[in-house]
């Protein structure tokens, strides 16, 4: 297990720092994490092993690409879950995106009252969660990214995978 | 597609709001769902051991005088039960009750196990290892108006609540008068 926890931290916090500077995570980095995800569990576990990897890559994957339709997260977050899930496994990789979200509202919440226009996102989320819900418009749904405030997922990623590994 | 080419990691403040109501909704149907499949499943496969043992207990009667002659005529499970009956039970009672609750679970458990895969089909809803046996009730065979055969079982789920490791015990039993002929 010990190259697949240096490899997963090292692409972790490479995705940390590229998320950071440009709000980018290259698709570079994402294949490369991939591949070596995958060709790692073969070489360790043989054919288990690429099935392993091959189902979390999928989950990861699959996880997050409804939250990417309606354009809530970036594609780089998309393909990142994907890659961990190749290293990590299923199980890993679905813990990581449920405390990524958590830690994703945490933060979201600071900078909302951090930027004092707290009634304001708020009211818009209330008329989103109407439209969605209440009147079925599923158009609405989609949000518009100019309108949108966004921050780095990573900010939230990394103190996920965290509280993952220490659980 | 988009997502191929772009590969942009941010996300929207409204989602990251919004994500967390929606996992906890998701998260509590989960839950909700496997506490009540998993007491479904654990509660037929309690009564359905003891229905099938109260069921066959005549033979294990008549084995209670002669074992090598009526072999033949148990499934396999049971007959572990009825050797079990034979030349171990005193000596186990008699020695530690931790001793004895081991014994009880390596006994009584695959005899459970063997009626979960019965009725669950294909799908394997409870998990052999995070099942225990807490207590069985043994037919008295020598005095005909305590033949009651009983079991216990207990299961330990760990619920899928982020930061609590919170483990719920889920305990069914079963009671029936066993039919050990006229």
């Amino acid at each position: 297990m010990q190259i697949g926890h240096y490899l997963l931290i090292t692409f972790i916090i490479a995705a940390f720092i590229t998320d950071i500077r440009k709000q980018i995570i290259p698709n570079k980095l994402t294949a490369i994490a991939s591949l070596a995800g995958l060709l790692w569990n073969l070489i360790n576990k043989g054919l288990e092993g690429l099935l392993f990897s091959l189902a979390g890559l999928i989950s990861g994957f699959v996880a997050l690409l409804l939250l990417f339709l309606f354009k809530a997260i970036g594609a780089g977050d998309v393909k990142l879950f994907a890659a961990v899930g190749a290293i990590a496994g299923t199980e890993f990789v679905i813990h990581s995106v449920i405390y990524s979200v958590i830690y994703a509202g945490l933060i979201g919440m600071v900078i909302l009252l951090a930027r004092k226009e707290f009634v304001k996102r708020m009211a818009r989320i209330i008329v989103y969660i109407f439209h969605s819900i209440v009147l079925l418009d599923l158009k609405f749904l989609v949000l518009k990214k100019k309108e949108c405030l966004t921050f780095p997922f990573m900010y939230a990623v990394v103190p996920g995978v965290l509280t993952v590994y220490i659980y | 597609m988009k997502l191929c080419r772009k590969d942009s990691g941010s996300i929207a403040l409204e989602a990251a709001l919004i994500m967390p109501l929606f996992l906890v909704f998701v998260l509590s149907l989960i839950t909700l769902i496997k506490i009540s499949i998993i007491d479904i499943a654990l509660s037929s496969a309690v009564s359905e051991t003891t229905k099938q043992i109260a069921a066959h207990m005549y033979p294990v009667d008549l084995l209670y005088q002669d074992y090598e002659h009526y072999s033949f005529l148990i499934p396999p499970p049971l007959l572990e039960v009825a050797k079990w009956e034979l030349y171990q039970r005193n000596s186990i009672e008699d020695s530690l009750n931790h001793k004895y609750n081991q014994a009880l679970n390596r006994v009584f458990k695959p005899l459970l196990n063997y009626f979960v895969d019965v009725n669950s089909g294909d799908i394997k809803k409870l998990n052999s290892s995070q099942l225990t046996i807490e207590k069985v009730t043994l037919p008295n065979l020598s005095n005909r108006s305590r033949a009651i055969f009983g079991i216990e079982a207990k299961y330990q789920l760990t619920l899928p609540i982020p930061f609590f490791r919170k483990i719920i015990y889920i305990r069914k039993r079963s009671l029936e008068r066993v039919w050990v002929g006229a």
